[in-house]
Formats: structure tokens, sequence, C-alpha cells
């Protein structure tokens, strides 16, 4: 397997095959013309293409940064995106997961999603082009008329017109529900569009022709809050019934953000209707707007996780090797000999600590995100019970999965920079830029907290007999069930207690919501999403142990010391179970202990944040 | 104390500034000592009004803007330009004179405590990040060449610096000497006027060259010619930029800045590569003894360690003020308990439980860290008016305490920007709006004085496990347990029950370290290191956040009594000091009863012995090129 500086391509088999068994999607009628084969020359495409094509804009399309020209209204993106573009479109990545029938090659989304790992690790600011125009495609397949679809669909997934996804104003962030974009029924059925969306990624540039925008307005006379909203698709041209571009329909971009990161990655003000001629198309039914958006947002969150962790991935496999190559200090145990030579500072314990625990992470994180992935689609594919299964999984896997990955994301990329020590905090090293990248994704796409009360209420407490939280739990014992036997006692231990524990919360939580003590559960959300995190990633790690330990015993035997070393130094194999191996045991038996503090906490039942109201937060100015 | 009617400001929260420093401290008891006998509450109550005004009015506005212009360099005139609106700002804080306002009388200095000293320092740099370093590493400097220099020298430098027309760094850093400065290459050669000329060159260095001062007086770390490798073989040497002649005039003395860093963030404090004596003729004077240089260096690293503690305490005030203010602000969604209730008006997004709780999270590691550093800097005023027992115990303190303010105070730092990062939601992360500049400043503060890592293992090895009976330790213990004793019978009875028993656990992890220790298991000890000073910082905090609440909890009663509900509402909006003690005693109790708990996960991390670090070798980091 081939070595790069983004994702351990090694692991990305592990998981697909050890782990999840992707293969068997091949027996199930959609898939049975693929093979392993197939799978793998897709996989390394992406990866080649990552590492080779997007890679190399990482940098530099963040030094150039998106520009906006006030005269002409144009956004311009970095140069150098536009080639690495064209490559992942003339690969056929922009619909890789999608039916022949609009051009695509239909492979699974595991499959496409683990080719979108090595992507956003390459560069996600890059990826979020084709991905929002991936997003806003399917939302045409699945809710458009046929003549939309023909319109919009082949011209979208092979890059030709992007997309967008256009949710937020300047007073609707979170709160979606208090839009005030307008649309204006007209004579012929089609809607005129007034209204500003700010933060638009993607909104405008010069990549693609033409700009396809659903849009989230609320039309006249329609009720105010979510209910009321429907979406529309706004092109930024009108498509004329022969295919080609017609008349500009009055969407002008106003201004771009300067931002902390993603710097190549447009976000733009948006403007519809300016001089009262932009036509918006109904998608789906009157008021469905939210509910078809969902469908967006949880594949897009889906998705946010992954990029989080992509850039994740990213930093820490750039520590790595510079841990391999850095020489300073000398070895532990030999302080006290002042003719030792210096060591690479791989070879010190903290410097292992780090990269251990930034590799248990990701690897814990890799494992969940396919997990979901799969169950995705098996939600799609099987029937009856097997596909509720999978789709419960889904609901309450993702805003942890989004959540969780994004503010590790920040976390590891930190860590990162820290294996860099001084270096890592000047430009010209890449992990500064990670770590400026990662924050946003723990903000997009609904924030952390808005994920945190969306797991806490709709996907566990409101969810009727909290059926999601039983199917995971179902799940999670099974895979102790295996663990059993084959890995030490003392991490299946730890994993059940951990189960255990949360049972603790959910019923303490179920408690008080029966008693309306609404306060208590919003305070504690996010802390409950935070633990919800930690022990998916212990399942996934435990998981992950039941396969790489009898791996490992069988590659390693009890070679120790010497042996040891110059085994895991020649046999990648070996080397690649040991550290499988040691990233579990590490996360498992250090990590997760700390699992239980945050428990602990969300049990105490302190009140301090019910009790504290605004005026408490003393000192500041009020405005 | 006038109460209630301190000022507001967007940076530090002035009434919790002086809680720290006359209701838990007692600074003001310091005048009862000849060194501080000229002082009374009232003189420390006008230079801390005086460093906010400054730090709010002159240096806060030029904080964005410095970010955006950055520093430049000319490569053709070799010259660093600094943003054009530091200098009034620096010439502001250099004219009233802060650079000296802990340094005694006699050398130019006001002779105030340390503790206030701390204080000011928190507002200059909350104020700006980048800003409070070019003063910093000038008083670092000039406290060297104060301690160690010569008379000569001292009359020449000091008079220039502690009024910053000269001002100073720190020179160790060179390409393969970061963590282990022992490896530096950087060359002294002994002249037969008793001087040396200095030949090698130094990276990163801060404030290393600017177009401000009229002269840069650099301690530079260097090797004797035949002086053996490693830290042992290390002198130290005042190179000044420019050379004093006997008549007065100024000499270029061959210092050159050959570049500067772009960076991440602290943008607007200049990191320069320096070049020694590239055409021979940079002359150094030898501070202290020949092969002192890490001995002398050292003194001045501990005091530029507190300082980062400081920045880390001081940008996350400002982060968490920030966040305050705009969620005050910021109109999103309805109230919790109106969500199914169409017509519900829309609230501030500080209703939020969510936002809430991000918020006390915020305010209770801010005013933990608040105490502990201005808690150093009082230990280091005893030292100067106590003797014997008590002047050994505030040492041990301050030797102890000092790796967790810089690592504890620096990885919270980073936390603390990016929560308030998170409350601003979106435009947070967009550079209008300040969060996200705070959270780009704080990065470096866990990597430069010694990364983190390098802290943890000071904390670990020379502090605790060499330290002979582990004396910090125990007056450390000593200490908690006082604040225990005290704490009982005022505060809630879980509340220091935790502590309590946090207390113990502390005991037991040191007592299993030992045990490795003795037992040689040193790959062990230092893969716990950061484990074990994490653990500690948060043990620590919650130490004097029980202190805090001994002292809030019976302010808090008196003034808000049993008022609940609506009552209380109207109490806390219109009287600031019950706000304030509610608050102190909520942002104390969230952290003992809640945060807290994760510290017996963090212990529990090391005493589960889990050996995972220790058996993974290089190797088993796959996938990943080698070079
Ligand atoms: C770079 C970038 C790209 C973006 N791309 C897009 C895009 O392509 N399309 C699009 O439509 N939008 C996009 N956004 C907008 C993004 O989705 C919003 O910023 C986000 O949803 C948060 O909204 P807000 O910024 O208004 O924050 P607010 O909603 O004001 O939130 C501020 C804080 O309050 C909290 N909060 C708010 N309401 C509640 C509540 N009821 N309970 C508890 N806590 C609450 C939040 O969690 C947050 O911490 C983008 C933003 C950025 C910065
Ligand atoms: C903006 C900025 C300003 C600075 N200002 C100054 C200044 O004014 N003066 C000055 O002299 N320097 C300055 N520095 C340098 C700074 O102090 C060093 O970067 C820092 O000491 C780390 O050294 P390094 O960068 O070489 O990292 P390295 O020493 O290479 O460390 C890399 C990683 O390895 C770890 N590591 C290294 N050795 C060991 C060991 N033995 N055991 C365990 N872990 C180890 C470190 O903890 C770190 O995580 C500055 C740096 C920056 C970025």
């Amino acid at each position: 397997m081939a070595l790069n500086p983004l994702v351990d391509s090694r692991d990305v088999r592990f998981v697909l095959y050890e782990m999840m068994d992707v293969l068997q999607l091949t027996k199930l009628p959609k898939y049975s013309s693929f093979d392993k084969d197939m799978f793998e020359d897709m996989l390394n495409l992406a990866e080649t293409m990552a590492v080779e094509q997007i890679y190399p804009t990482f940098a530099e399309g963040d030094k150039e940064g998106c520009h906006y020209d006030g005269a002409t209204k144009k956004v311009s993106i970095p140069k150098c995106y536009h080639a690495a573009l064209d490559a992942f479109y003339e690969a056929g990545f922009g619909g890789m997961d999608v039916s022949d029938e609009w051009g695509g090659m239909g492979i699974p989304q595991v499959i496409s999603w683990a080719c979108n790992e090595f992507f956003c690790s390459a560069n996600y600011p890059l990826l979020m082009y084709p991905g929002l125009t991936h997003g806003a495609a399917e939302l045409i397949e699945a809710f458009g008329t046929e003549e939309q679809k023909h319109m919009y669909l082949a011209n979208m997934y092979s890059g030709k017109w992007g997309g967008t996804m256009c949710l937020t104003e300047p007073d609707a962030g979170s709160d979606v529900g208090a839009l005030k974009t307008k649309a204006v029924r007209q004579p012929d059925g089609t809607f005129k569009i007034y209204g500003q969306k700010i933060f638009i990624s993607s909104g405008d540039n010069d990549y693609y022709e033409n700009m396809i925008h659903p849009v989230l307005a609320r039309i006249e006379g329609d009720p105010p809050g979510t209910k009321g909203i429907s979406i529309f698709i706004v092109p930024k041209y009108r498509v004329n019934p022969d295919g080609s571009l017609g008349e500009f329909n009055d969407v002008t971009c106003a201004g771009i953000e300067h931002k902390m990161g993603i710097k190549g990655s447009a976000t733009c003000t948006l403007s519809f209707g300016d001089n009262n001629n932009c036509i918006g198309w109904l998608l789906g039914q009157e008021r469905q707007g939210m509910k078809i958006m969902f469908k967006m947002m949880n594949y897009a969150r889906m998705g946010v996780g992954l990029q989080a962790h992509g850039c994740a991935s990213a930093a820490y496999m750039h520590a790595v090797t510079y841990c391999k190559n850095r020489v300073q200090g000398v070895h532990v145990t030999q302080m006290l000999n002042p003719e030792a030579k210096g060591v690479t500072i791989i070879n010190h314990p903290d410097v292992k600590r780090m990269l251990l625990w930034m590799k248990s992470y990701l690897e814990g994180q890799r494992a969940m995100i396919y997990y979901l992935y799969l169950n995705y689609e098996l939600a799609q594919l099987l029937e009856g019970e097997a596909a509720k299964e999978a789709q419960a999984l889904v609901e309450i896997i993702t805003p942890i999965e989004k959540a969780g990955c994004s503010d590790m994301s920040v976390l590891i990329t930190s860590e990162a920079m820290q294996c860099y020590g001084g270096y890592g905090f000047v430009a010209d090293y890449p992990v500064e830029q990670m770590m400026r990248n990662s924050k946003i994704t723990a903000i997009y796409e609904g924030t952390n907290g808005i994920q945190s009360m969306d797991l806490t209420m709709r996907k566990i407490l409101m969810n009727p007999e909290q059926y999601n939280y039983t199917v995971l739990k179902k799940r999670m014992q099974q895979t102790i069930d295996k663990a059993k036997g084959v890995v030490e006692d003392k991490y299946v231990a730890l994993v059940e207690r951990g189960i255990q524990k949360l049972d603790e919360v959910i019923e303490m939580m179920k408690q008080q919501m029966a008693s309306g003590q609404f306060l208590h559960l919003f305070a504690n959300a996010t802390p409950l999403q935070q633990a919800m995190y930690m022990l998916v990633i212990a399942w996934m790690h435990l998981w992950s142990l039941s396969i790489t330990m009898p791996k490992m015993k069988e590659l390693v035997g009890d070679k120790k010391g010497e042996e040891r070393a110059a085994l895991l130094k020649d046999n990648a194999e070996a080397a690649f179970y040991s550290g499988k191996v040691l990233a579990s045991q590490f996360y498992l038996g250090a990590e997760f202990p700390k699992y239980f503090g945050k428990i602990e906490a969300l049990l105490s039942g302190e009140s301090a944040v019910i009790k504290a109201s605004e005026e408490i937060f003393t000192g500041a100015l009020n405005e | 104390m006038a109460t209630g009617v301190m000022s507001l400001n967007p940076l530090v929260d002035t009434r919790d500034t002086r809680f720290v420093l006359f209701e838990v401290l007692g600074v003001d008891k310091l005048t009862q000592y000849p060194r501080f006998a000229d002082f009374d509450k009232d003189t420390f109550e006008d230079v801390l009004n005086l460093a906010e005004t400054i730090a709010v009015e002159q240096v806060y506005p030029a904080n964005m803007e410095g970010d955006k212009i950055g520093v430049k360099y000319e490569p053709d005139t070799k010259r660093v330009i600094l943003p054009e609106c530091y200098k009034p700002a620096l010439q502001a804080m250099y004219d009233a004179g802060f650079i000296g306002l802990v340094n005694d009388p006699e050398i130019g200095g006001m002779g105030m405590p340390q503790a206030i000293g701390q204080c000011c320092t928190e507002f200059f740099t909350a104020a700006s990040v980048a800003f409070s370093m070019y003063p910093a590493l000038t008083i670092g400097a000039l406290n060297l060449i104060k301690n160690f220099g010569t008379q000569e020298m001292k009359d020449l430098y000091i008079p220039k610096m502690i009024t910053g027309q000269w001002t100073g760094t720190m020179c160790l850093t060179e390409p393969d000497a970061g963590s282990d400065v022992g490896n530096l290459k950087t060359k002294a050669i002994r002249q037969s006027d008793g001087t040396y000329k200095i030949i090698g060159q130094k990276i990163f260095i801060s404030g290393g060259d600017y177009d401000m001062p009229e002269n840069i007086i650099h301690p530079v770390l260097a090797r004797i010619e035949g002086d053996p490798p490693g830290t042992k073989g290390i002198s130290i040497f005042i190179v000044p930029k420019y050379r004093v002649k006997p008549n007065g005039s100024l000499e270029f003395n061959d210092v050159i800045c050959s570049g500067i860093e772009h960076k991440m963030g602290i943008k607007a404090s200049a990191t320069c590569t320096l070049n020694f004596g590239d055409n021979g003729d940079c002359i150094g004077w030898l501070l202290g003894q020949e092969r002192q240089g890490m001995k002398i260096m050292f003194q001045m690293m501990n005091e530029a360690r507190l300082y980062v503690g400081l920045q880390g305490l001081a940008v996350s005030s400002a982060a968490y003020m920030h966040a305050i203010k705009y969620a005050r602000n910021r109109v999103q969604g309805v109230d919790v308990t109106q969500m199914l209730n169409p017509d519900a008006p829309k609230v501030t997004i500080i209703k939020h439980p969510d936002v809430k709780r991000m918020l006390l999270w915020m305010k209770s590691y801010v005013e933990g860290m608040r105490l502990l550093t201005y808690y150093v800097g009082y230990q280091e005023d005893l030292v100067h008016v106590l003797d014997g027992e008590a002047k050994k115990e505030a040492q041990a303190m301050i030797e102890f305490l000092i790796p967790i303010t810089k690592a504890g105070n620096t990885d919270n730092a980073w936390k603390v920007t990016a929560e308030a990062i998170q409350v601003y939601g979106g435009y947070g992360f967009c550079s209008d709006y300040p969060a996200e500049q705070f959270a780009r400043d704080a990065k470096i503060l866990s990597i430069y004085e010694g990364t983190n890592g390098i802290q943890s293992m000071d904390l670990t090895m020379r502090k605790i496990l060499m330290n002979p009976e582990q004396y910090n330790y125990t007056v450390f213990k000593k200490r908690v347990q006082e604040t225990i004793d005290r704490a009982k019978g005022i505060v809630d009875d879980k509340y220091v029950a935790i502590v309590q028993k946090g207390l113990e656990k502390v005991d037991t992890v040191v007592n299993y370290l030992k045990d490795q220790m003795a037992a040689g298991k040193f790959l062990h000890i230092f893969a716990n290191a950061t484990p074990l000073q994490q653990a500690l910082s948060m043990f620590t905090l919650a130490w004097l956040h029980l202190w805090m609440l001994s002292a809030t909890q019976p302010k808090m009663k008196e003034i808000v009594g049993d008022r609940k509900g609506d009552d209380l509402t109207v109490l806390l909006a219109d009287n600031s000091e019950a706000a304030y003690y509610t608050g102190k005693v909520l942002s104390s109790q969230f952290f003992l009863g809640a945060e807290f708990k994760k510290f017996f996960g963090m212990v529990d991390y090391i005493l589960d012995g889990e050996a995972a670090v220790v058996k993974a070798n290089e190797y088993i980091f796959t996938g990943a090129p080698l070079e």
C-alpha cells in the first residue's frame, strides 16, 4: 500500500474489509456487478489524485485565497484549484456514487466516502465545491420533477454546473425558521425570490459555468417559523429548454468573508432579486422546505464529520513524518550520558504519547465514519427490521460523528502542531493551516451545540421507546460478546461498564424529561454528546481489537525487545497490526477512563449552569 | 473598596482582579513590610487603574490592526517594520513607567509588588498578546543584567532599558537547538581585552529587531571555544545591536536580522532570525561567569514561563469577555421553555442553557487561572519579604506551580479561545470579529518558553520526583489541606469532600510515580509526565476554587439572602456586587461539581498503568512517508 502524507491507506482497507466487510454489499443486487478489484481501483485512483493533484493546492490555495471584485461583483477562487477540480471531475469523482442515468459510476457510498477521506485530507476547502454541488444535485434527484432532474443533474454531477445550500441569513443562523427571504407566486407557477443569504459556501465563483442554488424562503402569506418554509431551485443563469444557458437570474454576490481558515472556499453573501428579476422553481411541495433540506443536511452533517476527520488525519500523518525526522535531545535512558547522540523526537515518550493519542482517535473515528456510511446505505438497501436498525444507527450516530469529529479536529490539529514545536506555528509548515481549517467544522451545518440537542432530544429522548438508542446498545453488546475471550478482559470490562454508565445517564434524563426538567436536559446536551462520542470510539476500538489482537499474535508471536523492533521495521504488516493493537489499548486503557469522569459530571446533578442567569457574567461591557 | 463602580471593559473582569488581589490574597498586607511600606491600597489602585486605562484606550485598539498589517521585513535594508499603530501604544506604556513597575526604585523602578505587576500585565496582554511581548522581553533582559551584570553594564543599560529607549530579547533557539538548548552552535571567541567575538545564528527571536527602539540588547547563549558540549559548556553574553563607544555614541555591532517568520498568530510580534558576526565584528560581553549561562538563563526563563502562563490567562480572559458581550446581544432562537409556542419572542443566546454552559465553563477556567497566576506572583513577593521556613515554602510553591501555570494555562487558552469562537457561531470564524485572532494568538503559548511537554517533565522530575524529600510537593499539599480545613463548615460539604478526595488521589499518584522511579521505570514516568501535569493543573484549579468559594459563599449569602426567582433576578440586575458574588459562587460550583469530575478519569489514566505508549516504537506509526 502506498505511503502518503494524508491518510493511512492500509487502515482504510482494514476498516473497509476486515471490520466492516464491505464486500457484503456485492452480494446485494444493486452492487452485484462490483468486486473488490473495482473498489481497489477506485480507492487507488482517489489516493493518487488526492496526493498528486489536490494536495499540492493546499498551501497555495490558502495563501492566495478567494477574491471579490467589487466592480464586477465576481468571485475568483484560487487559480490552482481549477486544474485540480478539472482532474477530479474528469476522473468521474463528481458522480462516483450516482446512478449511470445521470452519468455516475454507481459505486457504494461507503467506498465513495473512503475516497472522500483522501480528498478531504488533501484539501477539504477545495472539496467543498464538488461536495456542495453533489449535495444540491442529490436534493434535486430526490425531490425534483423529471424535468428538473433532466435539466440539472448530469451537468452538476459532471462539474459543469455547481451547487450550494442557501439557508443562513443575518437573523437566521441556528434559528433557520427566522428567515426573511420571500417568494412571490407568479401566474406561471414560478416564484420571484427576494432576499439575502449570507455565509454561502461556493455561492459564487469562477469555476462553474452556472450555479444552482437550493434556497429556503417563505412564500408570501405562509406562516412564520419553520412550518412556513419552502425550498426553491434558483439558478444563477436560467436554463433554456435546450439546456443552454439563458438569461441572468438576478443573483449577485455582494461580498465574501475573510476567515481564519478554509480561505480557498468562497463564503459569499448572495442577493436574490435586487432587480426584481430572480426566479425560483419550487422543489417538492410548498411548506415542505425544512423536511427536504433536512435530507441534505443530514448527509451534509455526515460530510462535515468527514472533513473534520480528514483534516485531522492529514495533521497526524504530517506529524508522524516530522517526528521521524526531527532530531532533538537524547534518549531518556541516556540522559546522564554526556556523549549520547541526539535522537529523532519520535523516540521521546512524550512525543510517542502525542502520536498514539492522535492515532487512537483517528482510527476510532475512521471506523465510526465508515460504519455510519455503511448503515446509511444499508438503510436503503435492506428491508424490514434490518433496514430500520440501520436507519436508527444513522440517526443516532450522525450528530455524534459531526460534533465529535469536529471537536476532536480542533484538538488533534493542535496536538500535531505541538509535535512540530515552534515550526508548527510558522506558516512555512502545513499544520497551522490545518488547525485554522479545523474550527469551522464545529460550527457550520448546525453548531455542535445544535447537534448535541438533536442527539439528546430528537434522537434519544423523544425517539419512541428510545428505539435508536436500543439498537445502538444492542450493537455494542454484540461487539462485547464477540470480544470476550479474544481481547483481554480488562478492556472488555471497561466498555461493558461504559454502557452501563451511559444507561444510568439516559435513565436519569428520561426522568428529567418526564418531570419537565428541560433546563437540565438542555444544559447537559453537549456533555452527553461528548461522552457518547467517547463511548462510540471505545466500542470501535474493542471491535477492532478483537480482529487485530489475534492477527498481531500471529505475526509477532512473543518476540520482544530488539527482535520485535527488527521485525516491525521490516514487516509492514507486523508493524501495522502492532500499531492497531497499541492504539486501541491506549484508547481503552488510558484515554477511556476519562469517559467515566464525564459521566460522573453528568450524574452529579450540579445545577450551576441552570442557576446562572445572564447577570452573573459580570465585568464585560453590555454592548 | 469602592464597590460596584469598577469600570467595565472588553478585556478583563476588573472586579475579579480586585477580588483576587485584595479579598483572596490580601496583597495590601504587603505594605506592612519595609520593602513596600511606601505604598497603600490607594497607590495600588492608582497603578491598576492606569494600566487598565492604557490597555483599553491605547493598546486594545491596535490589536486587530496590528494583526492585519503584521510585521514587515525589507530584505534590502534588512529592516524590520513594526505596525505603526503599535508605536504610540508602546510609548504610552513606557512613559507611564510600566517596564520598571516591580523594579527597585534605586534603578528607576516603581518597586511595586509582583502581584500587582501580574494584574497590570494581564490588562496589557488581554488587550494584545503580541503587544505585551515587547516590554516583557525587555524586562527579562533588564533583570538579567540587574542580577548578574557588572556595575558598568548596569549603568550602561538599565537606565535606557527601563524607559524603553532600548529594548531586550532572549536568544536561545537555533535550528538544531530548540528544546535541546545544550545543542547550540553559536560560538564565542575570547579577545585579549576580555570581550568575546560572537559568531552564529539564532532563530525565532521575539523582538529580535524592529524599527522602534534606538538599540536592542540581546542576552545570547553561546559556547566559548574549547568549552565542553552540552548545557555545561554554555555561557551567556550581552550583545547589543549597537555598541556604545567611550564617547557615548553608538556603533553597529554586526547583528543583522536576516528574516522574519510568517505565523498563524501574534503577527505583530517580530519573530526574527538573527545573524551574529557575519562580518566578524560582533562583540559580546560575558554576563556572570563562564559556563554559567544555563543557570543564569534559568532565572530569566522562570520569569518568562510565568509570563507565558499569564499570557494564557489574559488571552482567555479577553476571549471570554468578548463572548459574553456577544452572547448578550445576539438574538437567535426562542427560550427553551417556549419551544412549542409559535409566537414566542426570540431571545439573546445568553439565555440558552448550552450557551450558559459554555460561558460558565470559560468563566470558571479564567477565574481559576487568574488566582493561580497572581498567587505565584504573590509568592515571589513573599520570598522577598519573608525569612526562614516561610520564605522557603513560598519558593517551593513557585517552583511547583510555574510549570503548572505555564502548561496548564496555555493548554486551557487554546480551548477557551476555541470555545469563544463557538459562542460567536459562524461570525467567530470570520476576521471581522475578534474571536478568531484570540485563538490564533493563543496557540503559540503552549510551545515557546519550553513546550508544554518540557514543562511537564520539569514538573514531574525536577519539581517533584527529584526534589529532595518532595519538599515542593509537601508544601503544596499542606497549602491545599489548609484551604480544605478552612472551607469546612463554610462551603457545602460535597465541594469540600471532592477536593479532599482529589488530594488523596494526587497523593496516590505521586507515590505510584515514586515507586516507578525507585524501580527505574523511567520510560513509564516520562510517558506519564504530561498526563500528570494535566491532572495537577486541574487539581490546582479545584483547590483555588474551593479557596475562592470560602470567601464568596458567605458574601453571597449576605447580599442575596434567600431571594429566588424574579426577586433574585431583579436584585442581580440592579446590584452589581450581588451579581458578582453569585457569579463567583456558580463558577466555582460548576468547576467543582461538574468539571472537576473529569480529574478522576485523568488520574485513572495514570494509575491504570496502561503501557501502550512505552511499547509503541517508531515503526508502529504506519502509513506516513518516511520523509
Ligand atoms: C465559513 C462558513 C461557511 C458556511 N457555509 C454555509 C452554507 O454554505 N450555507 C448556509 O446556509 N450556511 C453556511 N454557513 C452558516 C453556518 O451554518 C452558521 O454560521 C451556523 O449555522 C450558525 O449560525 P450563526 O452563525 O448565526 O450562529 P448563531 O445561531 O447566532 O449561534 C451562536 C451560538 O449560539 C448557540 N445557539 C444558537 N441558538 C441556540 C439555541 N436555541 N440553543 C442553544 N444554543 C444556541 C450556537 O450553538 C452558537 O454557539 C457557513 C458559515 C461559515 C462561517
Ligand atoms: C513565535 C515564536 C517566538 C519565539 N520566541 C523565542 C525567543 O524570543 N527566544 C528564543 O530563544 N526562542 C524563541 N522561540 C523558540 C521556541 O522557544 C522553540 O520553538 C521551542 O523551545 C521549541 O523548540 P523547537 O521549535 O525546536 O521544537 P523541538 O525542540 O524540535 O520540539 C518538537 C517536539 O518534540 C518535543 N520534544 C523535544 N525534545 C524532547 C524530549 N527530550 N523529550 C520529550 N519531548 C521532546 C517537544 O515537546 C515538541 O513537542 C520562539 C518560537 C516561536 C514559534
